[in-house]
């Protein structure tokens, strides 16, 4: 399988539900619906044969983006997968139990960015300190105003 | 009827990538299972980056590891590289080789100690700490420190290497070398370490593929990934080496995969050092559009992952940082569960995330909360074990 090839069987799954953008010769990134996530990893873990290197969650002036970054090792590739979170109520579905590797990562973007991840509860801290107030996110961009 | 134990193992120490705390439940000797609980050590440095310019986060992200501070500068200059389209200097990508090279050796001569150390091999400890420290001597030399080098900026190195510093090398590479040749051979035909190493704390590689490991880790299982290889960056496709793997997964694989890598190592740099050309070491980088980057670099551990989103300001408005333990240390779950205690450290070792946490292992008894084995007993334990199989093998 080459660039080329991957980017069209991406384009045939998800046809007409996607956006592909070819940034460069190692880097490519693709948009889908936050309802396809589980989809997506299936697809791209068990079928291509991809690594979940890891998984981006960032918040910006319109809406929260969680990314997964799949790294295709034999061909030299990271395909980031970009699905797009509403701002007021940032959820998307687990896929810990299609990758066991993301178990942790959603944990980590919970607590950090509160994103929640439906399927993957967080039971207790796993980053922040014990006494850190709950509903606060340090890595939200509004994270300033609880500092005080 | 059994009491519920746990061992507690952790927190993480300050010089380290990643804070970490297990928890391993125990049944008599054997391990049941294990949690883990992080950010004993969380800095905030990915939420800190926003606040730096550019040019400023190469030298935070180099105070997130003492041993990585090649590799994670490395990484963040190749993700804002990949974001503006740079092109940097050749000159720059070989000092950049030679730079991570240095760093793998050092990373990876204290790993050799340190699992001495837990086996009970203390001369081996002081042998390959005392072979290291001319590496790191010889990184004072060429860049002002032994550690957080500050070399690396965006658009190429700030430090150029003269011919003279790299003879010094060349001659510290010849006796890092021999020592690392002698000391793959005495393992190699010490059975003793084979019987404390070969089949403990196995991640098969199935395991390896669910758990995403990368680095010495991965490689141990039969992956062979490598960033230096898959995505080279800096020098990497201009020179011949190879990548080394184990199909085992034990303790033992992952030490034969580290030992050797110094060798490869030592290589690479030779190479560097033969075919370096002449010429700028920087270009001038005046701004960096808005956009997205990933830089990846093979750190001593495995792949380093930096993305960057800028929206056109000075300052980044998002920083990822994923260092290689972060994967690394989640196999532990698969590799621990039905070991013995005092194997524990040794397995924890073999994943070389951190040994200044197992100093601070203990055994508490659920009950009472009472400490009932410190680190240095665990470690203690270690060497006893050791000591036994050395008697049942009849070798002194």
């Amino acid at each position: 399988m080459n660039k080329e090839q991957l980017k069209e069987k991406i384009a045939g799954r998800y046809a007409g539900r996607c956006e592909i953008l070819d940034h460069s010769p190692r880097r490519i990134y693709v948009t889908i619906d936050k309802k396809e996530a589980r989809d997506v990893a299936s697809f791209f873990f068990q079928e291509l044969g991809a690594r979940l290197s890891i998984c981006t969650g960032l918040e910006t002036s319109h809406n929260f983006e969680f990314l997964y970054h799949f790294s295709f090792d034999e061909i030299g590739l990271t395909v980031t997968v970009r699905a797009i979170l509403g701002k007021a109520n940032p959820e998307i579905e687990s896929i810990k139990d299609i990758i066991p590797a993301a178990e942790w990562i959603e944990y980590e973007n919970n607590e950090l960015l509160g994103i929640d991840f439906i399927g993957n509860p967080r039971k207790r801290r796993f980053i922040l300190a014990e006494d850190w107030p709950d509903g606060v996110y340090p890595l939200r961009k509004n994270g300033e105003e609880h500092n005080g | 009827m059994v009491k519920e134990k746990f061992i507690p193992l952790g927190p993480y120490h300050p010089l380290l990538e990643e804070p970490e705390f297990f928890k391993l439940y125990v049944e008599e000797e054997t391990i049941i299972d294990a949690e883990l609980r992080i950010g004993y050590n969380h800095r905030g440095i990915e939420k800190m980056g926003e606040s730096k310019t550019f040019d400023q986060v190469p030298f935070l992200v180099e105070r997130i590891c003492g041993i990585c501070s090649t590799s994670h500068p490395l990484a963040f200059v190749l993700a804002v590289e990949d974001l503006a389209q740079i092109q940097v200097p050749e000159r720059a990508q070989y000092i950049r080789t030679i730079m991570a090279e240095m760093e793998r050796i050092h990373s990876h001569l204290l790993w050799v100690g340190l699992a001495g150390h837990f086996l009970g091999y203390n001369t081996v400890f002081m042998w390959a700490w005392k072979a290291r420290e001319p590496l790191l001597d010889t990184c004072e030399l060429m860049t002002g420190n032994r550690n957080h080098y500050a070399m690396m900026k965006i658009g190429g190195v700030r430090r150029d290497f003269q011919p003279q510093k790299l003879e010094t090398l060349k001659e510290v590479l010849s006796e890092i070398e021999k020592f690392t040749t002698m000391i793959t051979h005495a393992v190699i035909d010490d059975p003793v370490f084979h019987a404390r190493t070969k089949g403990v704390g196995v991640l098969t590689k199935q395991d390896a593929i669910e758990m995403g490991v990368v680095g010495p880790v991965a490689r141990a299982s039969g992956l062979a990934i490598d960033v230096r290889k898959n995505q080279p960056y800096a020098a990497y496709d201009r020179i011949t080496w190879n990548v080394i793997t184990q199909e085992s997964g034990c303790v033992f694989a992952k030490a034969a995969v580290r030992l050797l890598e110094i060798i490869e190592s030592i290589k690479i740099i030779r190479q560097c050092i033969k075919n370096i050309p002449k010429g700028e070491i920087e270009i001038e980088v005046r701004e960096i559009p808005a956009g997205e980057g990933i830089g990846l670099a093979e750190a001593p551990r495995g792949e380093v992952f930096h993305y960057v989103r800028s929206n056109g300001s000075n300052y980044p408005e998002r920083l990822k940082i994923r260092a290689p333990s972060y994967m690394n240390i989640a196999s532990f779950k698969r590799t621990v569960i039905g070991e013995k205690i005092a194997d524990a450290a040794l397995i924890t070792a073999a994943v070389d995330p951190c040994y200044c946490c197992t100093e601070r292992m203990g055994v508490i008894n659920k009950q009472t909360n009472q400490v009932m084995l410190d680190g240095s007993e665990l470690v203690r334990l270690s060497q006893l074990k050791t000591e036994e199989v050395r008697k049942k093998l009849k070798c002194t």
